[in-house]
């Protein structure tokens, strides 16, 4: 039995689609009501915040995990990054007010971000030294009131950009739900592990035909 | 009056009772284990010059190291690791020494880790290390000696097997920038399923190629087959094949063969291992709990080169997951008879001896 976790909300819906199509019997977790455990065949899944399916499948605790690559990058751990699911599609960006330049001039910069890890080691690469301010809720105000240069952010369309007169000023990283697993239970449980990452990769090649 | 903190620092903890007891014996298997496999044991000091595991074959990062200063204002470590020391001490004190050494050692480790991740920052350490003498002899005993110290843990574990040059074997002649090698070792090493293509663009269809097949390359002998076929006649990779279908091999024709396990997707990032690379997973525990590999290149560090191999074990966690066995619960002794309780005292512990004789 393998033992994954999914991460609550619009990947957890995807996610169960996805292993629906595998022929997996996700009826326990429809019906779901407050739990958080569900038996489905020789599947066992966990429901739990994206931070938490990382801890949870670094530990062993979960075999295997389904997680946006946005956390994987905040977060980072040692397991193995099997699959790209092929949904959750977003990206990670550079973004500040239309019209300002970030580049140029050698005055200290400041990034207010959600994601202090990503920025820092963007940054890094870049060369560029800067102040990172942690913001919780939406980032977009940071640079409008004034705290911050410009945002290190998870852009999908677009639009909250747009209408707050922000521009993405440079792509960081691609987005997508990534299927994890644990080191030792890539080796203790290799067939089972292999059998359900097949299934997952016939299913998102299916898809990404279709689209 | 000042306040005495009542915890201990994060990473590190009590053992109590039956605690001990699991580690204990668990300890004392293992060492009579590599005694009767003549292993000789040595022991190494917990504080060693800083310098000792900062050199160009560092098995451990700068920020994983506890250091402070000595008295005449030198740098000073906790080891972090052991395999350095021992090192030191056999290119120093046995330099005389007819080869191979075979050595075996049970020491504490310290490491510094991030906060909230309830990784320990003190494990107890067993571990044998070869030096010197024929590499094939060398990698196949330290093989066998991780596969009985794994089988005293039970039946349900893994040893997988890999070698640290492969796939810097495939990648030699790729014109690939060091930042590219670097992404692309960091790709394979997590099995990552895509992703590689920004970071090598179209400089190398080879090396996408490696980067989508290598990780798939782990279980059983067929995983030599098909690596035989990516080799494409690539003779240093082809040598490394040989080097691992006849370690597999030798276990499967001695009837050991079925808890050995294959993976070519093994990559380092640090230039430490030079050879063969292994770990060992048990049931209940979610990362390797022994590691260990080849690094003949580390012993030219401390002036004295040599080929040598070697492994640890986790004694630490591995203690945690045996079954428990209750504490002893302490006899009644008593000594406020003065003279009469001292001389029942003697008399008891007499018995006791020669009864555990």
């Amino acid at each position: 039995m393998i033992k994954l976790a999914l991460t609550k909300g619009r990947i957890e819906q995807k996610a169960l689609q996805l292993l629906e199509k595998c022929g997996y019997d996700i009826s326990p977790v429809r019906e779901k009501g407050r739990k958080l455990v569900f038996h489905c065949g020789n599947l066992q899944i966990v429901l739990a915040k994206a931070a938490d399916v990382i801890t949870y499948v670094e530990h062993g605790t979960c075999d295997a995990g389904i997680v946006g690559r946005d956390t994987i990058m905040e977060q980072g751990g040692n397991f193995y990054e099997l699959l790209d699911l092929g949904f959750g599609k977003c990206s990670f960006a550079l973004a500040g007010l239309a019209g300002e330049e970030f580049y140029s001039g050698y005055g200290h910069k400041t990034v207010a971000t959600k994601y202090p890890n990503v920025a820092k080691r963007f940054l890094q690469s870049k060369g560029i030294d800067c102040e990172i301010v942690k913001i919780e809720g939406s980032v977009e105000l940071a640079p409008i009131l004034g705290l911050a240069d410009a945002i290190i952010d998870i852009v999908e369309t677009g639009d909250t950009l747009r209408e707050n007169g922000l521009s993405v000023i440079e792509t960081v990283a691609d987005i997508s739900a990534r299927l994890i697993v644990n080191t030792a239970a890539m080796k203790l449980k290799n067939q089972e592990i292999e059998q359900l990452l097949n299934q997952l990769a016939n299913e998102v090649v299916k898809n990404a035909q279709t689209i | 009056m000042k306040q005495i903190p009542k915890n201990v620092p994060d990473g590190t903890r009590d053992l109590i009772y039956e605690e001990v007891l699991a580690q204990r014996c668990l300890r004392q298997e293992i060492e009579t284990l590599f005694s009767q496999l003549g292993y000789s044991p040595v022991v190494t000091p917990t504080l060693e010059f800083y310098d000792i595991f900062d050199h160009d074959r560092r098995a451990i990062q700068e920020t994983s190291i506890y250091k402070f200063t000595g008295p005449d204002g030198r740098l000073l470590a906790l080891r972090p690791d052991n395999t350095a020391p021992i090192a030191r001490l056999v290119s120093t004190k046995l330099r005389e020494a007819n080869l191979p050494l075979t050595l075996c050692y049970s020491q504490t480790i310290f490491r510094l880790s991030a906060a909230y991740n309830a990784k320990r920052s003190e494990i107890l350490q067993c571990g044998v290390e070869i030096l010197g003498g024929d590499k094939r002899d060398g990698d196949l005993r330290a093989l066998f000696t991780a596969l009985e110290t794994l089988k005293l843990s039970g039946e349900s574990f893994k040893l997988e097997i890999g070698h640290a040059g492969f796939f810097e074997a495939l990648i030699r002649d790729e014109d690939l920038s060091e930042e590219q090698k670097a992404h692309l070792r960091s790709y394979i090493a997590a099995k990552h399923s895509g992703g590689y293509d920004f970071c090598l663009g179209q400089t190398s269809p080879r090396a996408v190629e490696l980067a989508r097949l290598l990780p798939r390359l782990c279980g059983g002998r067929e995983v030599l087959e098909k690596a035989y076929r990516l080799a494409q006649g690539n003779a240093a990779a082809c040598a490394i094949l040989d080097e691992l279908a006849w370690l597999y091999d030798a276990f499967w024709q001695a009837g050991l063969g079925d808890k050995i396990m294959i993976d070519l997707g093994i990559v380092q990032s640090i230039d430490y291992y030079t050879g063969l690379v292994f770990r060992g997973y048990v049931e209940g525990i979610g990362e390797a709990v022994l590691s260990g590999g080849r690094y003949d290149h580390l012993l030219e560090q401390f002036g004295k080169g040599m080929p040598a191999c070697g492994f640890a074990v986790n004694v630490s966690e591995l203690a945690v997951i045996r079954p428990v066995q209750a504490a002893s619960s302490a006899a009644e002794w008593s000594f406020s008879a003065g003279a009469e309780d001292l001389k029942r005292a003697m008399a008891r512990l007499q018995k006791a001896r020669e009864t555990h004789d």
